[in-house]
Order: C-alpha cells, then structure tokens, then sequence
C-alpha cells in the first residue's frame, strides 16, 4: 500500500503542478492577487507529495519489494542497506524522480522564504518553475513510472550495477542534480523578468545567491563523480572529456560566467540583459546534459539503460525551453533597460573579460561534444573527438583567464587602475616567477612545460591572497589591527579568495600529475617485489575472499621504503554474483596530497598475477582544490548583506573632497 | 576613454578570443580527431600506418593467444573482414571473446593494428553502439546472438 | 479500503493548499516599485551600519549612498500606474471550480490508469516469513534457501532444501545441498543414497560411475536401504549385465513386502531386463511407466513448480551438455558421457548435435559391442537414425528411473518445440497477431533459445510500431524475459 500510496501522490503531484503553471502566470497577468499568491501555497505542498513518492520508493528499495519492476532490476536482497538506500537513484526512474523532488525544493524554497519578492515576480518565477516539473513529471508517468509492478513477483533482483555499488555514487548524482536543477531557479527568474519585462531590484539580490548554490553543488557534484571515476574505474585516470563528464561540464562553466555576471548584477546594476541569457543558456546546457545522458546519443560508462522512446521525450522537453525561452528572450530583452556603464579596465571589464573566456570555452566544450554527433548525422563518417582536441583548445585558453584572475578584486568599480593592480601584485609576480624557476631547475630534466604551469598555478594561490594581505594593511598598521581589518571583511571578500586559491590548487595537482606521472605494470608472483618512484612493493598473499553479493580475488601488497613498512593495499578483482559481472576495486595509499594507486590485473595462476601501478604526484590537489573552492562559494553565500558596489573616487575628485 | 573608444576596445578584445577560439577549434578538428572504423572500412579507407584511428568490432572466438608478461594478441572481426591486433597492457575486466570492444591505436608496417588502448564496457550486455550498428547494417546481430 | 481513505486525505490537503490562498488570504498587494525601494532603503542602511562600523570610510559611504540615490531616482521615473484589487475576480473563481471538481477526478483516473490501488507491498522480509499455508512452492523455497544460506552450517536447512530441489527438478542444485548435508552430518546410507539419486537424476537417468560409488556407499552403510539397491540394480541393467541385474532385481523382489512403493516399479524393470536379455517374463505384470515413489514429488507440487523447473532445467541442461561435451573431448572413452550427452541433445531438440555426437560415439565404440547396443538403443528411442527394424523394442531405463517432474518437463519442452515451430509458420503468414507474438518471444525465452527470441522480439517490435499497447506489451515482456535486443 505504501508503494501505491507513493504513485498516487506522484499523479497528485502531477495534478497540482498543473494547476500551479496555470494558474500564477495568469493571476500576474490580469493582477490578481488571490491567484498569484496560490503558487506559494502549492509548491510547498507539490514538494510534500513528492517526497512522499520518493519515500516510498525508497522503502521498497529497502525492504526488497521485488513487486516494482524497478526494485527488483535494480536491487539484491543480500546488497548492504546503503546500497539498497543509493539503489533508489541508481537507475533512470529512480533518479528521475529524484530530479522532480529536488526540481519541487527549490520551487518550495522560493516560495517560502520569497516573502520580499514582488508578488507578479514570484508568481511567475513559481509558475515558470512549474512548467519545467510539469514536463518532468509527465516524462515519469508516461516514460519511465518507477512503481511499475511486476505480476509474477520474483524473490530475488537482479541487483545493482556493481560499479554503482559505492559509496561516491550515493551521493554523487544528488549533488550533480542539486547543482543542475538549482540552475533551475536563475532560469526562471530569468524567464519571469522576460515575462514581466523589467528587472527588480530583488531580482538582482536573488539571482546571484542562487547561482551561488547551485554553482557549490555542482562544483561538489563534479568533483565527486571525478573521484568515483578515478578509484572505481580502475583507470587511474581522473577525467577522460567524456560526452557525459562533458555535459556536466557546460553547465558548470557557464554557471561560473553566471556566477561572476550577477555579481556586476548586484552590486552596479550592470550586465542585465547578458545575465538573463547567461541563466537561460546555463540550464539550457543542464538539460542537453540531460538529454545526452538519458537518450542514449551517447553511450558512456555514465549511462543508464537507454531508451529512443525517452530520448524523443526529453528532446521535445529541450526543444520546448530552450527555444522558448531563446526566442523569448529575442522579443523581449529590448524592454530590459540595460543598467550602469563602465570602463573596459576596471572590475566590470574584469569580470566581463572572465564571461567571456568562459563562454567561449564553453562553446569550445560544446562544439567537441556535438560535432562528432552532428557530423554523423550528416555525412556517417563515425569519428571520436578525446582528450587531444579538448587539450589543444580547452587549455589555451583558460590560460589567459588563470593569469587575469588575481587582477580581478585588486580593479575598482566603474573605472580601475591597471598598473596600480599591477604594482601591488609585483611581489606575487616575483614569487611566482621563483616558483618556476625552482621547478625548471629540479623537477624537470629537459624542456617541458609543466614548471610554466606550476609557474601559474602559484601565481594563483598567491595573486588570490593578496587582497586579503593589502586589505589588512598589514606590516604598515601592526599586527593586532590588520588581523581585526582581516575578520571584519565582508564574508564575500574571503569566499573570493578562496575560490580562487582553491582553483590554484586544483591548477596546481593537475599539472603535477600530468607531467610527473609515473607508471609501473608487472607480473608478480607471491612473494616478489617491484618499485615504482622509491616505494617498493611486494606481493605477499593471492587469494579469493567472499563479500556480501559478490566473490573476489584479493592481492595483499605490502608498501615499503627504505625498508620500512608504510602501508598495506589489497587491491581486489570482485564477481558480482547476480549478474556475474566482473569489476576491479583499485587501492589507494595517500602520502600526504600524493598517491600510490594499485588496480589489480589478470590473475595469471594461483601465485602469480600482474599489476598495475602508478604514481600520482600531488593528485589530491585536483579534489581539494574543488573542496576549497566550494568552501569559498558557501562562505560567500552565509554574507546575506546588501552591498553596493560604489566606485573608487577618481584621484582629481578626491583630491577636490580633500581639499 | 569616450564612449566609442569604450565599445571598440570591447570588440577588438571580443574578436581577439574569439579569433583564437574558432582558430584553435579549427586546427583542433583537423589534427586531433580520429576515424571510428570497422574492420571492413579500415580495410577500405586504407589507413595509412601510423595513423591514429578507434577500431572496433568484435573479438573474434578462438583468436586471444597471451604472449609473455602483458603482451596479447587477438582478432577484431566485423564478421566480414578481420584484423590481428596487439596490446600490450592489462584487458579490460569485461574483455571476453566474443565481445564488442573498441580499441584506439594505428596499424604497423605488417598490418597489425597496435592498439594502446582497449575499452569494453562496465555492462554485461555492453555492445558499444558503433559496433552495434555496423553489426546491424550487415544484417549479423542476430546471428551473432545465437 | 485504507489505500483510499489515505488517498481521500492526501488529495484533500492537496485542495487545502489551493483552496486557502483563493478563498481566505486577503491581504492587499502594493505595487512591485515599492519592493524595489524598499531594498534600495535597506542598502542605504547598510551603508550607515558599516561606516558606524568603521569598515568603509567617509567618502566611501558618500559614494555608496549616491549610487543608491541614483537607482532610486531612476525608479521613480518608471512607475507605472498599478492597480490592485482584492475582489473574489471571476479568474479565481474559475480557477477554484476547475481546481476542485477537475483535480480529484483527474488525479483519481490517471491514476486508476497506471496504479493498482489493490495490489499490497510485497517486501521480501514479510513473504519470507508469511504464513507457509499460504504460499506457493516456489515461496516456500525462496525461504528455505534463503534460511539455510544465512546458516550455511546448520544442516536442518540444507536437509528440508535438498529433496525440495530434487522434486522441482533443480537437480544440481539438490546434488550441492546433499553434499552439504554429507559434509555436515556425515556420511550415512540415506544421505549417500540421495545424493545418488540426484546425481542420477542430473545426468538423465544414466547412472554413472560417481552416482554408483554414492549407492554403493549407502548399501555399505545399511545394506537393508532399499533405495541403493534398487538403483544399483538399474545400472547393472545399463550395463548390459543382463544376468547380475535379474537377480538383483528378483533377491529384491523376494525380500520386500509386495506392498511397498518400489515394489511394482521394480516388477515391471525385471520384466523389461528378462526381455532385453531374451529372456521370458515371468510374472505378467504389465510394464509401469510410473516412476517409483523413491523422489517423486507429488502432484500438487509439479502443477506449482512447471513454469519455475522447465526454465530452470533447460538452463541447467544447456550448462551441463557444454560442460560434458568438453570433457568428451578430453577422454572419449566414457560411453556413459556419451549416451548423456546425445540423450540431452535430443531433449534439447538439438537434433544436429545428437547426430554428430552418435557418429562419433559410433566411431568410437564400433568394436565394443555393448556399447554399440546401447547408442543403437538409444538412437532409436530418440529417433536420431533410421530404425533398425530389428531393434524395435528396449530403450534404455529412461521413465523408470526419472521421476515424474522429470517427465513431464521433457515432454513440455518436447511439446513447446512442436507447438513453437507451428506458430512461427502461423506467424509468418499472419504477422499481426499479437498474442502469437507474445507467445512465440515468451516460448523461445523458455526453451533457452535466446536468438531467437530476440529475432522475434525484433520482427514484433516493427511490425507493431504503431500500435502503443503492443508496444508496451512486448516491451514489458522483454524486461519480463530479460531480452535486450536491437531497439533502435
């Protein structure tokens, strides 16, 4: 009953929802307060219903109700419980639902804490909000209904993916949706203003926080699903510009420009019309993702099962809100007024010059991604666009946006003094410049590249430190007084800097990693050793284990240097026993952000087999600096103060106030 | 700055990057991508050695010998024409025969295609699409299900 | 009942949630410049805040506040006349209305249309231990496998598990969980007998050289254990050991109560060994069919469990016949392998590879005499060659020894081939019949024929493109018969 339960409210949600994309949009039309006013009371209550829904999937999973079609393709009565609970989102259905509940939060979010929005604006942002969960919700019902009920009812599932049996994939695809479907909230604001056509002044205050979240989840989501991908596919490799990382990718590119071009939004009332379409094509790229992922246009280890059915679907979905909101935006962004001007060198230009960089690298994502799609399309020619394409044209060009970034906070509103910036980053210049010449002298034997990357990465994490140093005037004021300058920053000056510092870092682990690698595959029998970059490792035991639903081969590797025991890593080679599917659990030993990475290969005979070894200099940089990074945005976003930001006085005038 | 200096230096800047931007793409698409093929076409492209293309197909019954250490040697099939290729690292988990598999690597002086990488899906009723479909257009998936 | 209450209830605070902010919130709007100014006055007392704070300087402020002024003095020229009204407008009333009659009634159909509000939840902790009355066979023995391999050593599970196996026709199954039970209790004359049997059982019929040593075990332990014997007796009639097997068969005969279960099967085996071996029957009972009640599951019991076995089995049989036929290729000599195999061929309706084997097999034994026999028996009871008038009569111990569960999944499959191979042609002539199709992909499903499943599948799906409700139906039968077939 409960199952039932949960599909009822399902379709009631559907009801509501309907009700709720009707019924605001008119009442902010004709000016109705009653009408207008019903979103706020619906959405909390469409949330409600929904997650009564996943709920009750959620219980089937857990308690093995192999009556649901989708529990028993997905689930195994012997998988441990987190796995049942994680199971629930581990298939398309699942995780579809998943998408609508969070889609429905946000829609209550608004709705309840929205009190000082302008009622027509909150109708319609609800209303739009609306029309996106109406077109998911029906997507579900008719598409993918995850309480579709079996007749012979079977005892046993056929039990999970074994590699979504992990505790990353738990919490990876929540994380992912919370960042894509936050992206939601800035479309239909964007959408309402267009509606509307005017920008409030409370629509700029919501906007960026917004961006803010989502951007923080997605940041988290992607860094995850890049660490699951590292240690779970037994690759070792961290990102692989795959089409699905890839549109992960987009949204959140595009969502940094957004990010940065609220910020001009706030606090000058510039970039208006710019920022509207940044929110629009940011969610217009989730939902390619979306499509991309569910439709089977691209098969990737990312991929659930896929169907043409729901690609047709979701396709229609894209085609509807994107073209809809684009050719919207193409009537009515002539009515926004456009807002503040300012000069090319100054914070706006700043940040206008890292939309563009963003964008365009964006676009370069986009591109790599569709064309192989497009062009076999057209012409049938099968062609793969990997890493190569993606290095040659990704990666010059956020070499531009990394050295300007340090820039950036040192630049005034309205009209800023490039040189003064430049002077007072001199130092981090000097210091940088040190930093490469050290790794030129010692890390490299030859030419390479690496230590001008290491150079930019320490550019970074210093230049983004520098205006929290200038700011607390410290040698000049003393210690006691720069360090309360320091904690009286506004929060959002810190969560900069630590974005920021977090992106050197993560700049900083790539770079290492991917020049100073090393890699070591041998065939070891029990008892026989191998070294890789001064560890040693030794194979002491070979032998089967048994887990819960699954079967495995273990290797015991005991890690030495100089002799001296440091670790122990059993790398493994497990059988699913449901769908007797093999995969490979990799181990990991950390010494300090580096690691030792061992994937266990071909077992040759009963006391012999081979390894894969490799070591990855720095790597945990990539992921810590992502972890910072999102520090920063959560700390930026705990400063829920107004701030305007006011331009510096130019010198001849404050010289006249002087005076 | 007037107003006109302002917009100019905007767009001068803005056709910089982008100018860069197409460029890069442009040379990207040129040199760095390579041809997703079948047995029968790269027979038919005639692929130069050396040049780095995705070869895929299925594993053909019968044809995996291991060398020493590492090294393998296996036959890619379409089921119409076949292919020898040599790896030299661990398979995939899911390398069966019998399998669809993708590899990337360039064919040698012999016509042995040198593949550095083989990829098989984490899926046991993995068949990569490209090797589904040229399985399909020669009218063979259902045999080879039997 | 309760589903609907909870149902009524849930759809009337869905209508609470709409219906209170129509009917009862009253309060007047002001117009959307007046939010605007109202977040330009809290930036301007933020602005006062820091520079009491000492966080911006003088100027700065001054700065800040003109900035401010000047997006309030851009508003007002702006506004806009707005006007508000709070009356009950006709557009609230319509909305109410359709909200209220269309709402329930929409949500109730749609879901009417997709649910089953009837259908319970069925978690697996419940119906394992749900009352046992109640349950089918199959149930009965998700719980008991279920049990035993949560307690692996408690030999309790494994011993109400193994004959369970063996009546559902889960032969190998039944041979693990009797080596189980030997393993933890210790070798004893029915546990050796049983695990004979199934193994007699897995193989056909055949008894072979492993399920013998098992009988011959058993009647070591306790040579009074009628069950051994009976078997034994079987294999020295497969043999060809005409002699040892008659006597076997009658020192039986003469000991047991004439009213045991064995009894009659055990007449009618010594009958038919006279005859093979030429000589004259002599009681005149008519030769039984019926298997003895040695393993033999009820009826009951087979009615339940012919779906679950036929699948099950064809599957088991397909791993074994692979199995067995690489270890033909090893040592060629086993003449039992080979009746096994060709035997399971035939069942399989692989008539090809029957033939093959039985040529090789031919080959092989062509100067061993008895081994000759028992391929040409064979041969003629699986109709694999053209019959030697001579050797009309006297298949090998096939029925006598297989119990009933046994036959009857052999004559399914025999059946479902038979009954397959009539609709394909039915189908070929008529293809837009879509029950045929769904029988036709859920029979070769069945019968293990996977390709061909997925060709049909695939045929269906064309032909029925247009058609939603076939659509679904073959689609939801796919998953059903885990088909993944060329979709696109």
């Amino acid at each position: 009953m409960i199952t039932e339960l949960g599909h009822y409210a399902l379709v009631l949600a559907l009801a509501l929802t309907l009700i709720q994309s009707v019924a605001p949009v008119w009442g902010a039309r004709i000016n109705d307060e009653r009408l207008m006013a019903s979103a706020s009371y619906t959405s909390p209550m469409i949330f409600f219903l929904l997650f009564l829904s996943f709920s009750a999937l959620t219980t089937a999973y857990v308690t093995s109700d192999f009556s649901l079609v989708n529990v028993w393709q997905n689930s195994h009565s012997l998988m441990p419980t987190i796995y049942k609970i994680s199971g629930t989102w581990g298939n398309h259905e699942g995780s579809m639902l998943l998408w609508v509940l969070i889609l429905a939060l946000f829609a209550a979010l608004v709705a309840l804490f929205g009190g000082n929005l302008p009622p027509s604006l909150k109708a319609n942002v609800l209303g739009v909000q609306a029309w996106i969960l109406l077109s998911f919700l029906l997507f579900i019902l008719l598409t993918s209904n995850p309480f579709e009920r079996l007749d012979q009812v079977p005892f046993e599932g056929r039990d999970l993916n074994p590699i979504l049996q992990d505790v990353g994939l738990a919490i990876h695809p929540p994380m992912l949706y919370l960042g894509y479907v936050g992206f939601s909230i800035t479309f239909a604001f964007a959408v309402a203003a267009l509606i509307e056509g005017r920008i409030d002044a409370a629509w700029a205050r919501w906007v960026r926080p917004w961006a803010l979240l989502a951007w923080c989840f997605l940041t988290a989501g992607i860094s995850m699903g890049s660490y699951w991908a590292y240690y779970e596919l037994g690759w070792g490799g961290w990102w692989f510009w795959d089409p699905v990382e890839n549109s992960s990718f987009m949204p959140w590119l595009s969502g940094t420009a957004l990010l940065h071009s609220a910020l001009v939004m706030e606090k000058r009332s510039a970039l208006k019309i710019w920022t509207v379409l940044l929110a629009i094509l940011t969610f217009s790229l989730s939902l390619l993702g979306t499509f991309l992922v569910r439709s089977g246009v691209l098969t990737s280890v990312h991929t659930f099962a896929s169907d043409p059915e729901r690609g047709v679907f979701i396709l229609m979905i894209l085609v509807l809100f994107i073209g809809g909101s684009l050719a919207l935006f193409a009537l009515r962004a002539g009515r926004l007024h456009a807002g503040g001007i300012f000069a090319p060198i100054s914070r706006e230009g700043a940040l206008v010059f890292n939309n563009l960089i963003l964008s365009t690298a964006t676009a370069t994502v986009l591109v790599g991604t569709l064309y192989p799609l497009v062009l076999e399309a057209i012409t049938g020619n099968k062609i793969s666009v990997g890493a190569p394409f993606f290095n040659l044209t990704f990666g010059p060009m956020m070499i531009p946006l990394l050295i300007a970034v340090p820039f950036g906070p040192l630049l005034a509103w309205k009209r800023g003094d490039l040189y003064a910036a430049s002077q007072r980053l001199f130092a981090v210049f000097g210091a940088s410049l040190l930093v490469m010449v050290i790794a030129f002298a010692f890390l490299s034997d030859g030419f390479s590249l690496a230590p001008i990357g290491i150079g930019i990465a320490a550019w970074l994490m210093m230049g983004s430190m520098a205006e929290l140093y200038l700011r607390s005037g410290y040698p000049k004021t003393g210690f006691k007084v720069a360090m309360n300058r320091l904690s009286g920053l506004p929060r959002t000056v810190w969560g900069t800097a630590m974005a920021h510092f977090g992106l050197g870092m993560s700049v900083l682990g790539i770079v290492f990693v991917t020049a100073y690698e090393t890699e070591n595959v041998s065939i070891l029998k029990v008892g026989e050793t191998t070294e890789l970059s001064g560890y040693t490792l030794r194979l002491d035991e070979l032998g089967p284990r048994a887990g819960p639903n699954y079967t495995e081969d273990i290797a015991r590797v005991t890690v030495l240097v100089d002799g001296k025991v440091v670790d122990e890593l059993v790398p493994t080679k497990r059988i699913y026993t449901a769908r007797q599917m093999p995969t490979s659990e990799s181990a990991i030993s950390t010494f300090g952000f580096s690691q030792l990475y061992l994937a266990l290969g071909e077992v040759k005979d009963k006391d012999t087999v081979v390894l894969r070894i490799w070591w990855k200099p720095l790597i945990t940089l990539i992921w810590f600096g992502t972890v910072v990074m999102v520090f920063g945005g959560a700390f930026s976003l705990s400063d829920r103060r107004l701030r305007v930001g006011a331009p510096k006085p130019s010198v001849r005038r404050a010289k006249a106030i002087n005076a | 700055m007037t107003r006109k200096q302002k917009r100019l230096s905007w767009i001068g800047v803005m056709g910089v990057v982008l100018t860069v931007a197409v460029g890069l793409v442009l040379y990207a698409l040129s040199s760095k991508i390579s041809f997703s093929l079948d047995p029968s076409e790269m027979l038919a492209k005639k692929i130069a050695p050396g040049e780095r293309i995705r070869l895929f197909g299925l594993v053909k019954e019968g044809s995996l010998i291991r060398g020493d250490g590492l090294a393998v040697k296996f036959q890619l099939t379409d089921t119409a024409n076949t292919v020898q290729v040599a790896f030299n690292n661990i398979l995939p988990d899911l390398f069966r025969e019998g399998q669809g598999i993708i590899t990337e690597g360039a064919l040698d002086e012999k016509g042995v295609f040198v593949a550095d990488t083989v990829l098989a899906k984490h899926d046991e009723n993995y068949m990569p699409k490209e090797v589904a479909q040229s399985l399909k257009e020669k009218g063979l998936w259902v045999e080879k299900e039997k | 009942m309760t589903f609907w209450i909870l149902a009524t209830v849930l759809t009337l605070i869905a209508l609470l949630s709409i219906g209170y902010p129509l009917f009862l919130r009253k309060r007047p709007s002001v117009d959307a410049d007046s939010y605007d100014k109202s977040v330009y006055r809290e930036q301007l007392e933020e602005v006062d805040r820091d520079l009491e704070r000492g966080q911006i300087s003088a100027s700065e402020a001054e700065l800040a506040k003109a900035e401010i002024a000047r997006r309030l003095i851009a508003l007002d020229e702006l506004v806009e006349e707005t006007q508000n009204s709070d009356k009950f407008s006709t557009a609230a009333q319509v909305t109410a209305i359709c909200t209220f009659i269309l709402l329930p009634i929409a949500s109730v159909a749609t879901y009417v249309a997709l649910g089953d509000p009837q259908r319970a939840d069925m978690p697996l902790q419940a119906r394992m231990s749900a009352d046992p009355k109640t349950q089918s066979v199959e149930e009965l023995v998700a719980r008991a496998e279920a049990r035993a391999n949560n307690n692996p050593n408690d030999v309790r599970g494994w011993k109400v598990l193994a004959p369970v196996y063996l009546r559902l026709g889960r032969a190998d199954d039944a041979i693990i969980a009797f080596r189980k039970v030997i393993s933890l209790e210790g070798s004893n004359s029915e546990n050796e007998a049983s695990l004979g049997e199934a193994i007699t059982i897995a193989a056909q019929g055949v008894i072979t050289a492993e399920a013998k040593q098992h009988f011959i075990n058993a009647t070591i332990a306790n040579p009074k254990n009628i069950k051994p014997r009976f078997f034994l007796a079987v294999a020295l009639g497969q043999e060809n050991k005409f002699d040892e097997a008659i006597k076997a068969w009658e020192t039986m005969l003469a000991q047991g109560p004439t009213t045991a279960a064995w009894y009659k099967p055990a007449e009618g085996e010594l009958a038919r060994i006279r005859k093979q071996a030429g000589q004259p029957s002599a009681p005149a009972i008519a030769s039984n069919s019926q298997s003895p009640k040695l393993g033999g599951p009820s009826k009951g019991d087979i009615a339940n469990a012919a779906n679950m076995s036929a699948e099950d089995r064809t599957a088991m049989i397909e791993g074994m016949v692979a199995n067995l036929a690489s270890k033909l290729e090893e040592d060629p000599s086993n003449i039992n392998g080979w009746l096994r195999i060709i035997r399971s061929y035939s069942v399989l309706g692989r008539k090809d590879d029957a033939i093959a084997a039985y040529s090789k097999a031919v080959i092989q034994f062509e100067n061993n005499p008895g081994a000759s026999k028992q391929l040409n028996d064979l041969a003629v009871a699986m109709n694999i060659q053209p019959v030697k008038p001579a050797q009309k009569l006297g298949g090998p111990s096939k029925g006598d020894i297989a119990n009933a569960a046994n036959m009857s999944a052999e004559d399914r499959t025999a059946m479902i081939e038979g009954m397959v191979a009539n609709l394909a042609s039915k189908l070929e002539e008529d293809p837009s019949n879509i029950n045929g199709w769904l029988r036709i992909i859920r029979s070769y499903s069945v019968l293990g024929r996977k390709g061909d499943a997925i060709a049909a599948y695939s045929k269906a799906v064309k032909q029925f493109e247009n058609n939603p409700g076939a659509s679904k139906q073959l689609n939801d039968l796919a998953v059903a018969m885990n088909i993944e077939a060329i979709k696109q």
